[in-house]
């Protein structure tokens, strides 16, 4: 199970590709690689050198951070198997031949750039362990999105693919309800406590958003706050940093948010989406939405059914531009769940669930969270 | 081997299992089949591990060949949790228990036990008696393995994975029987063949295969 976290946290495609479309489960497979932490795979040559690793990192998820490793270096043939014999056969029979260094050297930064929600979840809340359980996607707490700056600080996460911190940034997909929001933006209402009736209006309204190819009716708030307190945190104002790696989507239901929408704009100066990307210089974000009405969920259709239309893996590139979507629900996080797997169909490929909610978010990263109401 | 039977789009897959008691020979018979080899100090299975073979079948009409997809279990009592894994969705499963440990044979029927009650009711059980060729140390009688067999209404056969006696006749036979009752089909999706398998539970006993005996 954590490994199959781990792995779909950093490359979903190859995730859903092995765990889902092959039903190949970890359990099936990688049982040895953790009861004989690789002897029984290894020789014994290269053992010792992972054992070391393993003893020396002092810490317990070394070996599935190198068990994730392993499968990300057999990326490519794992993409290409079309069967479940053959991945079997790849993930048993490939070790002879691989470099242990390299693995190790992928492993450590994997344990070192992970963020701590994904490779320790905390399995004591029920809540997490149920979502754990069923590993349909990672999740993030507020000190996790507060960690990305360190990582798009060190250089770890630029050789990692697809790892959260890549170029598409991260969205903050705020699928609450107005009423929701209003509670929990203004009243300072712990946004937690909604009662079961208006999450089940929630997931109909993410559902028959997404259905109707209108995930995203709100505005895109490029939050010029944010990215102004962003810049404020910096100690070193390096004007490399990249501020616009959180971008801010209203997902509220349509009726509701257009007072919003042309509030938010004004507010902030009337500016649109594309002008700011572009002034950012970040140009694979360009695909948001370029006015305030484009509909984002086009785009992220676009962007994705290129990639998964493609043969195998053509579009892995596109994947990996595309951003980490950060779903940030109203109630309990298991109703997020329908809305992260109406995204994963869709073809979305990094989906995560924001834990504790958007208040938690606002105390731990305050500077990502502006006022709406 | 394999014929250009129109109908044939691949081969057909069948999920097998292999279960039983720790050092009954469970991956050497495996091996034997998938491999023709045998390790006379065959290491101890970890979790499990995955072997395949196709058999081309040519006296079926038309000619199939069965993939067989053999998930050889690891026998120590400590992995019996993981064996669920493995025999869910299986077309078939081989008890194996040694001739020459009357204890294997029990633990071999409480393997039954579990099958029947956890199992698919579909999975084609064959009760499998290895080491045959150690004839001077039988614990276990041919007859004891088919009385049980027959009262569990199993496949049986006596084999050998030193010598190979019975080992490929036990897959053909199996790969005979999943495609006469229906368990896998040519030219239809595995799991849909067995979902739909599924509605009449119970409505095709398997009565009728008492006659395939060992002959070793």
């Amino acid at each position: 199970m954590q490994l199959s976290l781990l792995l779909r946290y950093y490359d979903p495609e190859l995730a859903h590709h092995v765990f889902d479309k092959l039903e190949c489960k970890p359990e099936l497979f990688a049982i040895s690689w953790f009861l004989t932490i690789f002897a029984h795979v290894l020789p014994v040559r290269k053992c010792t050198v992972v054992w070391d690793f393993v003893f020396g990192s002092g810490s317990p998820e070394a070996t599935v951070c190198l068990a994730c490793a392993v499968m990300l270096e057999l990326r490519d043939s794992l993409m290409h198997a079309s069967d479940f014999p053959t991945v079997v056969s790849l993930l048993s029979g490939s070790f002879a031949a691989m470099d242990v260094l390299h693995l190790l050297e992928e492993a450590s930064l994997l344990l070192a750039s992970t963020p701590t929600s994904v490779l320790e979840p905390a399995l004591s809340d029920p809540v997490t362990a149920s979502l754990v359980k069923t590993s349909c996607c990672c999740l993030l707490s507020p000190a996790d999105i507060a960690g990305l700056k360190h990582n798009l600080d060190s250089t770890v996460d630029a050789k990692v693919n697809g790892s959260w911190a890549s170029k598409g940034g991260v969205l903050l997909l705020d699928i609450r309800t107005n009423d929701e929001r209003r509670r929990g933006w203004g009243g300072g209402q712990n946004n937690l406590t909604s009662s079961s009736a208006s999450a089940a209006q929630q997931s109909r309204n993410i559902t028959s958003m997404l259905q109707a190819n209108k995930i995203i009716s709100g505005a895109v708030e490029v939050a010029f706050d944010t990215l102004r307190g962003w810049r404020e945190e910096e100690p070193i104002g390096n004007e490399d940093e990249h501020p616009d790696d959180f971008v801010m989507v209203d997902a509220a239901d349509g009726r509701g948010s257009e007072d919003d929408d042309d509030h938010h704009i004004h507010r902030e100066g009337a500016m649109d989406g594309e002008p700011v990307l572009r002034l950012l210089g970040r140009p694979h974000m360009l695909w948001y939405p370029a006015a305030p009405n484009t509909n984002i969920a086009s785009s992220i259709t676009a962007a994705s059914s290129s990639s998964s239309s493609s043969a195998a893996f053509a579009g892995a590139a596109a994947i990996s531009e595309s951003p980490h979507v950060v779903i940030i629900t109203g109630t309990e996080p298991e109703d997020g769940q329908s809305a992260v797997e109406s995204l994963q169909r869709l073809g979305v490929a990094k989906v995560s669930m924001l834990l504790g909610g958007i208040k938690a978010l606002e105390a731990a990263v305050p500077y990502v969270v502006i006022a709406t109401t | 081997m394999a014929s250009a039977s129109p109908t044939r789009a691949k081969d057909i897959p069948a999920k097998i299992v292999v279960l039983g008691e720790s050092a009954v020979g469970k991956s050497s018979l495996a091996l034997r089949f998938v491999r023709r080899d045998f390790i006379p100090n065959q290491e101890a299975t970890i979790g499990a591990s995955f072997l395949s073979r196709s058999v081309s079948l040519v006296d079926e009409s038309p000619p199939v060949t069965i993939k067989f997809e053999i998930w050889d279990t690891a026998g120590q009592e400590r992995y019996r949790a993981l064996a669920p894994m493995y025999y869910r969705g299986a077309a078939g499963a081989l008890v194996v228990y040694d001739i020459t440990s009357a204890d294997s044979l029990r633990k071999a029927e409480s393997w039954i036990g579990e099958l029947r009650r956890n199992a698919d009711p579909q999975t084609v059980v064959v009760l499998v008696g290895n080491k045959c060729d150690l004839e001077s140390m039988r614990q276990v009688s041919i007859q004891q393995g088919q009385d049980l067999a027959e009262k569990e209404e199993l496949l049986f056969y006596e084999t050998s994975a030193k010598d190979g006696t019975n080992v490929d006749a036990l897959f053909t036979n199996l790969g005979k029987t999943l495609l006469s009752r229906g368990v896998i089909a040519s030219g239809v999706d595995r799991r849909s063949t067995m979902s739909r398998n599924l509605q009449p539970p119970g409505s095709r006993t398997p009565k009728s295969e008492q006659q395939k005996r060992c002959d070793c």
